[in-house]
């Protein structure tokens, strides 16, 4: 009973986010500019013979894998956050449905929307992109993965989106302690976009700081999905997928205790 | 009759920084050993209601209503005192008590705004663990009752603030609650739409029994919904009688606005005071206990044809004075005989 409870809600937030299908247009010309951008640039530093081990077709298709994970993530921070500046998180409390699980679930509706409209989107530019970057314009544009990777890689890509959003629903409970959590949302996207490999693959990082950013989960939210779309063999896949396990438990747990936590000090300070 | 919510002796305080003098030494030492100050929210409230029985939870702002609120719904734990809702402890039985109650925050929604009423009442369906047979009849029931059926495939989005504080009060109501909580029920609804909620919040109640608690800051709310009021003030409880009671005591003046075809409209009545007047529009406080309402109508009347009047009660906050200074004077009855009594 309890977890249809949840599908409910995620059945409902997947329903509000196809009606409020105009929010995505934003999101769908910022994609579209940022991969023809680096599909450009790609493109000029290749000629130059300075892209290393990759093709400028697998960074396209890179990109287009740790943007769409990027993008697709709802700011449940915020929600949480929303609510509990303006108290409606008393409302939602007394009812017989826990509230971060609930937010949670509203959220992960939204991000299946989104990565659904964004992947179709990104996909179908990407394919464009490396298509029209070819010498002939002949080749089909696909990754270096083909189409087992691209689809590991889109499996993935869900898997660490919705660790993604552990993780910022685990910030949105740190404003029951601290109010704003703007400051360390800011941090923890900074961190994840330089350690996670936003605009280019950990490959190509110095040695110390690939090793600093493999101690994080972030190389697992956004750099995992996108290599093993543009070739990694199948151990680096099961290892991703272990390490996508062990964070994702790592964080429920935090986001578990924290909640509990959460709760007495609304006891305590009166919300 | 069954006791729906038990209060004794109940106390909650929170704890917050001390403020410091606006220095800048000040802010540097707070930022190394900061003073903390309590602040006492509730301070030994009692009261019982009963099951079926709809009551009236006022007080200025910072009163500690909400607090109370927050109490009897299980978010918060109390300092100490006795509480009981619906049989339940509300801060160790916070879940099935959830299943048992129900809240309407007249600034807050519970509906998913780009999409039909119905869709958030299939969601809460759900999260009440309501079958789906008794789910249909229940909505049929409150579809018809709140004259929902052309709204039920409207956006949330579209509605009329009117109509989506119907709808909120029905998925308020979908899980059959025993007691409801009701925080401004109103607000921002017009004099039409105001008159239909409180009607169906009170017609909802005589037919299911279903035990109302509410908080307003317009006493129109608790004079049309409820038959007790309670006031607190600082955290302690300074009235507990029946409505009758507050609007005999404490309710002595009424604002009267007249728009007449006289340009200079005079009544001359003891007890009347004019404190506002424009060409054909008079506005005058009439002492209830020298004056009735009714002879001040038919005093215009008879000086002219009448084309608008509104009778307005005092504002809530002078009604609280009232009773505050009442209490500090001394002169604040004992509740409970008459509680008894009533």
């Amino acid at each position: 009973m309890t977890l249809r409870k949840y599908w409910s809600v995620v059945s409902i937030a997947i329903a509000q986010a196809r009606a409020a299908r105009a929010v995505f247009a934003g999101r769908l010309a910022f994609y579209a500019l940022l991969l023809v951008m680096y599909a450009r640039i790609w493109q000029m530093v290749g000629r130059q013979g300075s892209l290393g081990v990759f093709g400028h077709g697998d960074l396209i298709w890179y990109l287009a894998i740790t943007e769409w994970i990027a993008l697709s993530v709802p700011p449940i921070h915020t929600d949480i956050e929303a609510d509990i500046r303006s108290g409606n998180v008393a409302y939602l409390l007394p009812r017989p449905i826990s509230y971060l699980w609930l937010r949670f679930a509203e959220a992960f509706g939204t991000l299946l929307v989104r990565m659904l409209v964004l992947g179709v989107f990104g996909f179908g530019l990407s394919l464009l992109l490396t298509r029209a970057a070819t010498p002939d314009g002949s080749s089909i544009g696909l990754p270096s993965g083909g189409v087992l990777g691209l689809i590991c890689g889109a499996l993935t890509a869900v898997a660490a989106a919705t660790l993604n959003l552990i993780f910022c629903a685990l910030i949105g409970l740190s404003a029951f302690f601290i109010e704003d959590t703007s400051p360390v949302y800011w941090v923890w996207q900074k961190l994840s976009f330089v350690f996670g490999g936003l605009m280019f693959p950990l490959d190509i990082y110095p040695d110390t700081l690939r090793t600093v950013a493999n101690a994080t989960p972030f190389p697992a939210l956004l750099y995992a999905p996108g290599r093993i779309a543009i070739g990694a063999g199948a151990g680096f896949i099961g290892k991703t997928s272990l390490v996508l396990a062990a964070w994702t438990v790592f964080g429920v747990l935090c986001a578990h205790f924290a909640f509990r936590r959460a709760l007495k000090s609304l006891e305590i300070n009166g919300g | 009759m069954t006791i729906a919510v038990e209060l004794r002796d109940l106390r909650k305080s929170f704890r917050g920084r001390a403020p410091s003098a606006p220095s800048f030494m000040a802010a540097v030492r707070g930022l190394v050993s900061a003073k903390s100050t309590e602040f006492r929210a509730v301070d030994g409230i009692s009261f019982c209601i009963e099951e079926g029985e709809r009551v009236a939870f006022i007080g200025p702002n910072g009163a500690g209503k909400s607090t109370t609120l927050k109490i009897l719904s299980g978010i918060l734990q109390p300092d100490s005192g006795h509480v009981r809702v619906l049989g339940l402890t509300p801060a160790q039985d916070r879940v099935q008590l959830g299943y048992r109650i129900g809240t309407v925050f007249g600034q807050r929604s519970q509906l998913w705004q780009h999409l039909p009423a119905n869709d958030t009442f299939r969601l809460l369906a759900s999260v009440y663990d309501l079958p789906e047979a008794l789910f249909r009849s229940r909505l049929a029931t409150l579809v018809e009752v709140f004259a929902l059926a052309p709204l039920m495939s409207q956006p949330v989005r579209k509605l009329s603030l009117g109509e989506r504080m119907r709808c909120e009060l029905a998925a308020s109501l979908l899980h059959a609650p025993r007691l409801l909580f009701l925080d401004e029920p109103t607000i921002g609804l017009d004099v039409t739409a105001k008159a239909r909620v409180r009607e169906l919040v009170r017609e909802q109640s005589e037919r299911d029994g279903t035990s109302v608690l509410l908080t307003s800051h317009d006493t129109g709310d608790s004079e049309q919904v409820c038959e007790r009021v309670i006031v607190i003030n600082h955290g302690k409880l300074l009235f507990d009688q029946s409505l009758s009671s507050l609007r005999a005591r404490f309710i002595t003046h009424k604002r009267v606005t007249l728009v007449s075809d006289r340009a200079k409209l005079v009544i001359d009545l003891p007890g009347v005071r004019v404190i506002e007047r424009e060409p054909y529009k008079t506005s005058l406080e009439v002492d209830l206990k020298l004056t009735p309402v009714a002879r001040v109508v038919e005093a215009a009347l008879a000086g002219g044809t009448l084309h608008d009047l509104s009778v307005e009660d005092p504002p809530l906050e002078r009604v609280v004075q009232a009773i505050y200074e009442s209490a500090s004077d001394g002169r604040q009855h004992e509740h409970e005989p008459e509680r008894a009594a009533s």
